[in-house]
């Protein structure tokens, strides 16, 4: 096959040649059939929901659920199996520092597949099966664990406590640098860029875990408050009074704290994943070709731009929601009122977008992760036996990507109308519950129909 | 809650059910693509079914002078998988052309023509690139 019949690109620079992120083949445009099916059927249930589904909230969040077995939690809470996973990590990230350190700066390298593909594609879908796995799998956590112990003060206790306005700022923060560097960045494939890159991103958060303790990863390590975000959709949660239970995804996300920027933070996951899509179409070659701007200048507005109108967007249709639903009094809700009482709505939305976007990308360009982790350092072993592989381009096929893109898409858009429908039932007096609806429906309406539109035109 | 849980169970069993139907009755325009899809890496046209046509020849042409690239560069290029391409390069500046997925790349010297010839065997979306031109993109491929 072809692939490998050409010259390979061997030199130092730009030899993963990442266009737009990651992988080097992109999905074909949807036909335009699926687009139109799945625009109707995320029309028809919207508005299906808005009469048919339930007058009084029925959504319990962090009360409901039922307990699995005691053995079971006693297991996944226990001591052994919490440093099992440390451990794990620890394993899996110094693999990729020592890949990253030592290896050649070649396309064969695994370190940037396994950044991009493996830890942050494969995220998504491990954090909705199991929760906030990387709360449990970080490194940084782990290394921060140590310093206290040296220091002789308990991981939470830092210098001084987090200020519970900073709510998830410096997460928000993080994601966006990161997408930036995974959409943007000059040569985000060469191993200097990506050194540099998580060497700060190390130190920062070491630094600002001593200040202000371990629960700084919480609502500042972009990569944990993206995962818990995700994880908000998994059957698997905590409750109330401790008890790991098996809960409906819908209860996983009623139990989402409010907390300050959780709306800026889900706009980065949303908006970033909308650039992605949106960079590949022929309007935005046009433009970008047409202006005098720099790949990378250019690259900047349109991810900003596309957080920025997912965060506009949104704030307008709370805001319209908050007047026509007459609500009134909200601040014992959480944190300023209605954007954030509806951002968990937006979760559901923002991972349809990414499992639409990388769901072939995981599939094909993290078999290539597994062929190079056999040959770390590039001196010609077979670690894992795979280092003779090849991508093998047929696991899927063109029509179960595009079925699998259009699926993903919709029923997101169903989780979230489902989640706003009982968050609004609750918040507006039951006469303006419609009313207060309307908004962010036709926001969410929007946000399916462009990301149909992205498939279809990107 | 179990009735929220089978109301978005029901849900998606439909939105399954839809698309699904959707995805069968598109038959005609994504089967083609499906069936030739698996042949192995190492199959040979042999072992493709006979009532495909013989593979077509596509040239494709491309030229960039002054960092500009024509036709312009938001162009798509639509071939049948199994079909062979032919890219003809021609630029003002010596550079590298690099066909993204399948790997391939030739050196561009100034003012001659290049031509890269290969057979589009993987579906999919695939970018074609100068390395020194920026934005350096010269079209997208799609193969079907």
């Amino acid at each position: 096959m072809s692939p490998v019949a050409g010259t390979r690109p061997g030199q130092t620079e730009d030899w993963l040649v990442l266009a737009h992120g990651i992988g080097s083949r992109q999905d074909l445009p949807i036909p335009f059939s699926y687009a139109l099916v799945g625009a109707v059927v995320a029309l028809v249930v919207s508005f299906a929901a808005l009469g048919w589904l339930w007058r009084e909230p029925r959504l319990t969040g962090r009360a409901a659920g039922r307990p699995v077995p005691a053995p079971v939690q006693g297991l996944l809470d226990s001591a052994g199996f919490r440093w099992a996973l440390r451990v794990l990590g620890l394993l899996l990230v110094g693999f990729v520092v020592m890949a990253a350190a030592f290896g050649p700066d070649l396309e064969t390298n695994p370190t940037a597949t396994w950044v991009y593909v493996l830890f942050w594609v494969g995220l998504v879908p491990v954090s909705i099966l199991f929760g906030p796995v990387w709360r449990q799998l970080n490194p940084l956590r782990t290394i921060h664990r140590g310093i206290a112990a040296l220091l002789g003060t308990r991981p939470e206790q830092g210098l001084r406590p987090l200020p519970a306005r900073i709510g998830y700022w410096p997460a928000a923060v993080s994601l966006f640098a990161f997408t930036w560097l995974e959409l943007v960045a000059p040569d985000r494939t060469t191993l200097p860029v990506l050194r540099t890159f998580f060497a700060v991103y190390f130190v920062v958060h070491l630094m600002a875990a001593v200040v202000y303790g371990s629960h700084w990863f919480d609502r500042g390590d972009g990569f944990e408050a993206y995962s818990t975000l995700l994880g908000h959709l998994s059957p698997l949660g905590r409750r109330f009074d401790g008890r790991l239970v098996i809960r409906s995804p819908f209860n996983s996300l009623d139990a989402l704290a409010p907390a300050a920027s959780l709306v800026a933070t889900i706009a980065v996951m949303l908006g970033s994943t909308a650039y992605d899509g949106f960079s590949n179409s022929p309007v935005w070659i046009r433009f970008s070709t047409d202006s005098d701007l720099s790949t990378r200048q250019s690259g900047t507005l349109g991810l900003l731009g596309f957080v920025l109108l997912v965060l506009v967007t949104y704030s307008v249709a709370t805001w319209l929601a908050g007047v026509l639903g007459r609500q009134r009094g909200l601040e014992s809700e959480g944190w300023r009122g209605l954007p954030t009482a509806f951002a968990h709505s937006i979760i559901p939305i923002a991972a349809g977008y990414l499992i639409a976007h990388y769901f072939s990308l995981v599939v094909f360009e993290g078999q290539h992760a597994l062929i190079y982790a056999s040959d770390p350092l590039g001196r010609g072993w077979n670690l894992f036996g795979t280092a003779e592989r090849g991508v093998d381009f047929t696991v899927v096929s063109v029509t179960t990507i595009a079925v699998v893109q259009v699926l993903a898409i919709v029923i997101g858009h169903i989780c979230g109308v489902v989640s706003a429908h009982d968050r609004a039932v609750r918040l507006f007096p039951r006469r303006q519950a419609v009313a207060g609806q309307l908004p962010l429906l036709f926001l969410m309406i929007g946000y399916t129909v462009g990301g149909l539109l992205l498939l279809f035109a990107g | 809650m179990r009735s929220t849980f089978r109301i978005a169970v029901s849900l998606a069993a439909l939105i399954t059910f839809t698309v699904g139907a959707a995805a069968c009755g598109d038959n005609q325009e994504s089967q083609p693509a499906a069936t030739s899809g698996p042949t192995t890496p190492t199959g040979s046209a042999s072992t493709l079914p006979s009532t495909l046509p013989t593979s077509a020849e596509t040239l494709i042409e491309v030229s960039v002078a002054d960092g500009r690239v024509s036709p312009s560069p938001d162009r798509r290029v639509e071939v049948t998988q199994g079909d062979n391409v032919r890219i003809v390069i021609t630029s003002d500046q010596a550079d590298e052309v690099h066909v993204h997925g399948y790997e391939l790349e030739a050196e561009v010297d100034a003012g001659r023509p290049t031509t890269l010839e290969f057979v589009a065997d993987q579906p999919g979306s695939f970018e074609v690139e100068l390395h020194e031109l920026d934005p350096g993109l010269l079209f997208t491929l799609l193969v079907r």
